[in-house]
């Protein structure tokens, strides 16, 4: 390879990337971490105090990236929480140029005739309201920069409906909605803002959902589990690593001309409507 | 940087690719191979006519290549012609260049793929879901593009080969620049394109398939895919 060519390409040095949701092992964030640190990023890691999650991981991804990491907390639904995470990741590095917001899981599972007003209320406030916070607390920093990305983690279910995932999905359109527009606005800040939809990628989360499914449906885990790699071209399911690494594109200059975009990695799922 | 790390999702080493189009200064054809060649591949660039044989032209390059893992099309041919006025022979053409045309070609290099899987990536034109005026017959076929790649996908799934778009926007080619109007407000370059190729050929982008990378700097159209 040659690296000294590419280097503009794919190297974040210099770069402060601040990520939610990466110290739980195996999950979307945490192996995202690894891969940007792998490009020599900074990284500012954004953790929910009440969510299940290991400081622990800060010492192994440092070993084995070799970039300069901290954790910072917030309080899930405090807005001010989120503003004082940034400005700590500012007065860390001097920067942020890249945020990756990672999707919790909040799974409220029922039809959507049968969700009751604080399913809703709950959904909105573990999923839009962080969102949308992080996002406004990055942004003015980002601004700072001479141009910066943000990529935002969500499933396909945000486009393909899927019957009982009805908040699930509505929750994450909405996340589609704000990523697209926030494209709009800051497109001509050189900021680049586009959208991940993960397909059937093997996380704890993963799992935990199907397991939730069996139990709700009196269905067997492997019956899911089947079913979620028979719609899928590949036939199997996806790895956290594999999104991760498409996340990397997506903040690297490599991808300086690719924004607005929604970028499916679901290995090709043959019942998504084509877009 | 992690080189060693690195180097596991994005070395195209002891790959073969080719690249269908002309391969000469300014086009995408020349960008690609070049950014393919910095990622080690071995690129070949085979000038195509609508009446290659493709098979042929695919023996000879796997003999030089050692095996063809890679299949790049940069070949989309530009029809313009409004819709109302446009000759059924106008149709025609762009459906004989632009559909079939990929068809053969992409259909042909399947069985050299088959033992080791592999990723076809077409490169086609982005603003089709624009409804542009005075481009009806080719947009057309760009749309039959997107949606026959993600047939094959389905199809040939037992391969372990890949199938994408990428659906470039306004590009500067030197050539010709079109005014870019979209949110960070330039036109897009030959990397840019390439760059997305050599992404969604790698190892990175495994778990990538039947899917479309729209490079248009943002637009109206751009979350459409």
């Amino acid at each position: 390879m040659q690296w000294r060519e590419m280097n503009e390409m794919i190297s974040l040095e210099g770069k402060t990337a601040v990520i939610t949701n990466a110290l739980t092992r195996g999950e979307i964030g945490y192996e995202t971490a690894i891969a940007l640190g792998a490009r020599a990023a900074n990284l500012v890691l954004v953790y929910d105090s009440s969510a299940s999650c290991d400081l622990d991981l800060v010492e192994e991804i440092v070993a084995q990236t070799g970039s300069t990491v901290c954790a910072v907390e917030v309080e899930s639904g405090n807005r001010e929480s989120f503003d004082a995470a940034a400005k700590k990741a500012e007065e860390r590095f001097g920067r942020i140029d890249i945020l990756i917001n990672t999707t919790p899981y909040i799974h409220v599972p029922a039809m959507l005739t049968e969700t009751s007003e604080t399913d809703w209320q709950d959904a909105y406030e573990r999923n839009y309201m962080d969102f949308t916070a992080m996002c406004c607390a990055a942004i003015p920093y980002i601004q700072k920069t001479d141009g910066g990305a943000i990529v935002n983690q969500i499933t396909t279910k945000c486009l393909d409906a899927v019957p009982g995932y009805a908040i699930d999905g509505i929750a994450e359109a909405f996340m589609l909605g704000m990523s697209r527009t926030l494209a709009t606005e800051h497109g001509a800040d050189q900021i680049r803002v586009n959208a991940v939809l993960t397909g059937a990628v093997d996380t704890p989360m993963l799992r935990r959902e199907i397991a939730n499914a069996a139990k709700a449906n009196g269905r067997a885990e492997k019956e899911i589990l089947d079913s979620l790699i028979a719609d899928c071209a590949m036939c199997r399911l996806g790895q956290p690593a594999e999104v991760a690494e498409t996340i990397a594109f997506l903040v690297s200059e490599a991808a300086a001309y690719v924004n607005g975009i929604t970028l499916r990695v679901d290995g090709g799922l043959m019942s998504a409507a084509l877009r | 940087m992690n080189i060693e790390y690195l180097e596991k999702t994005m070395s195209l080493k002891g790959k073969g690719a080719v690249i269908l189009g002309r391969c000469e200064s300014g086009t995408i054809a020349e960008a690609v191979k070049a950014s393919l060649a910095m990622r080690d591949a071995e690129v070949k660039c085979i000038d195509v006519a609508l009446d290659t044989d493709f098979v042929k032209e695919y023996e000879r390059a796997e003999k030089e290549l050692g095996s063809i893992d890679i299949l790049v099309n940069c070949t989309d041919r530009y029809y313009s012609g409004n819709l109302i006025g446009t000759m059924l022979k106008q149709w025609e053409e762009s459906y004989r260049n632009n559909v079939e045309f990929v068809f053969e070609a992409v259909n042909a290099v399947i069985p050299f793929m088959k033992e080791k899987g592999g990723a076809v990536v077409q490169v086609s034109c982005g603003t089709y879901a624009a409804a542009l005026p005075a481009e009806a017959p080719y947009l057309a076929t760009t749309f039959a593009n997107v949606r026959m790649m993600k047939n094959f996908a389905d199809e040939v799934s037992q391969y372990k080969i890949r199938f994408n778009t990428i659906l470039a926007g306004y590009i500067n080619t030197g050539k010709s620049c079109e005014p870019s109007d979209n949110w960070i407000g330039r036109s897009g370059t030959l990397e840019d394109i390439a760059e997305a190729v050599a992404y969604v050929v790698s190892p990175a982008a495994k778990f990538i398939n039947a899917d479309t990378i729209m490079l248009d700097g943002g637009s109206r159209d751009s979350g459409l895919h």
